[in-house]
């Protein structure tokens, strides 16, 4: 079965879709305009829900991968699979977008600070997942092995979160944890706004690659 | 049965030494290449000691943890080890207990030859200094371990290994490398406390999930 044959995802997709488009009408023209940071700064609508969604991602990785050690059901399996990929994906759409804000506003596009260098890690741990994924040969233990390695990955996540704080204030070039918190109201409901629309698109995005895996998954076997 | 199993990986690393060895001369050639390389001046060393022992510990690790595992695959023997009724989680301890004992042996040689070539004494905070390294190698050893169980049945567990244990003992290594220096320069241990504790959280936690898990990893 097709996946936007069922007509609650079609409706699930164009209201993603929807949400999407006012998001970036509400960026570009609505959200207040930081003076010395012009429009570098919209980026940050995009950047931090990405980064948010990366590590909720991991966090399903993490639960679903226990979930398939427990029960050893194949659907957890997809899941965890699915949500690595996701979360990968967001984690170099955080890789990026850091960057092009970086380049006008720190005079260069990279520093090795804490929580650049911490996600840079953790993008890498994750490429080492695939590979265990591509290359750990029998599949029924490649996908216990991908299992145990999504729930120690998720180690380097708080380390991110909490990098800012543990480092001191002369390596940082991150703004502190409560940036978003004491903005302004207005930043905050966009920045709500926004983190919303995320997730309304990851939780399509999981569903949809879910579906696909399983698919591929039975044509495998049976070999089409 | 843990001390039956460490007999057991002792007897067949020492049968040919070659983990050993190859891990204490790779160290001291890596040590001597990095300074060449990087020229620094003697007042400046200290500053870049801690992470170039640290980074020589780390590649030292991964190699002997490679040539302690091939022993074990080329005769099917872990196959043969696991479907016996031993307690898995006791295999991956014995493991990590042998490989930090030759990580020790590879630190005491290390240590030496930078005591001999910079006159950089550890006598500092001497019970604090070997603390961490008992730590720091349990940290790197359990990390190794646990991540070349996982790649066993790999094809590519050569290349998969280093990939995987780099980035996953990151943190370990700058949070050692920190307090390493911390200690050289006889700051107080409020000062360094935090990247301490670190480290301590990696080895709690590095250790109860190989054992936990380890078991998973070798279910055939």
């Amino acid at each position: 079965m097709l996946f936007f044959s069922n007509k609650y995802r079609m409706l699930w997709f164009f209201a993603v879709l929807i949400l999407f488009l006012i998001n970036c009408i509400l960026i570009c023209f609505y959200t207040p305009m930081i003076p010395d940071q012009h429009w570098a700064q919209k980026i940050f609508y995009f950047h931090v829900p990405s980064a948010w969604i990366a590590f909720l991602s991991y966090f399903i990785v993490m639960i679903t991968a226990i979930l398939f050690l427990y029960t050893n059901h194949k659907h957890w399996d997809n899941v965890s699979l699915a949500a690595a990929e996701i979360g990968t994906l967001f984690t170099a759409i955080v890789l990026i977008t850091g960057p092009i804000w970086a380049h006008p506003v720190w005079g260069k596009a990279w520093s090795w600070e804490p929580r650049l260098t911490t996600t840079l890690i953790l993008f890498l741990i994750y490429i080492g997942y695939f590979m265990i994924r591509s290359f750990g040969g029998n599949p029924e233990k490649v996908s216990r092995v991908a299992s145990v390695l999504g729930i120690i990955a998720f180690v380097d996540v708080p380390i991110i979160y909490f990098a800012v704080d543990m480092w001191s204030s002369e390596f940082q070039s991150h703004p502190p944890r409560t940036v978003v918190a004491e903005s302004s109201s207005d930043i905050q409901l966009y920045f709500l706004y926004s983190f919303f629309t995320f997730i309304c698109l990851y939780v399509l995005m999981l569903n949809y690659r879910t579906h696909v895996i399983k698919l591929s998954e039975k044509y495998q076997r049976y070999d089409i | 049965m843990l001390i039956t199993l460490l007999i057991h990986e002792f007897k067949i690393n020492f049968r040919t030494k070659e983990a050993l060895f190859s891990m204490l001369s790779f160290g001291i050639v890596l040590m001597v290449s990095f300074v060449l390389s990087f020229q620094i001046s003697e007042n400046k060393i200290l500053f870049f000691l801690p992470g170039f022992f640290w980074i020589t510990v780390l590649f030292v690790s991964v190699l002997g943890i490679n040539r302690m595992f091939s022993h074990e695959l080329s005769f099917c023997a872990i196959t043969l080890l696991t479907s016996g009724p031993v307690n898995r989680g006791l295999i991956f301890f014995s493991k990590t207990i042998i490989g930090t004992v030759y990580l020790v042996v590879v630190e005491i040689a290390l240590l030496g030859c930078i005591w001999f070539f910079f006159h950089i004494s550890f006598f500092n905070q001497v019970y604090l200094f070997f603390g961490l390294l008992l730590i720091g190698n349990f940290s790197i050893m359990v990390t190794s371990v646990f991540i070349s169980g996982l790649t066993l049945s790999s094809k590519m567990s050569n290349v998969l290994v280093p990939l995987l244990v780099f980035p996953l003992l990151s943190p370990v290594i700058i949070s050692l490398t920190k307090s390493t220096l911390g200690i050289l320069q006889n700051s107080p241990f409020s000062e360094i406390q935090v990247w301490v504790l670190l480290v301590l959280t990696y080895f709690v936690l590095f250790t109860l999930l190989g054992y936990g898990l380890f078991d998973y990893l070798t279910e055939e």
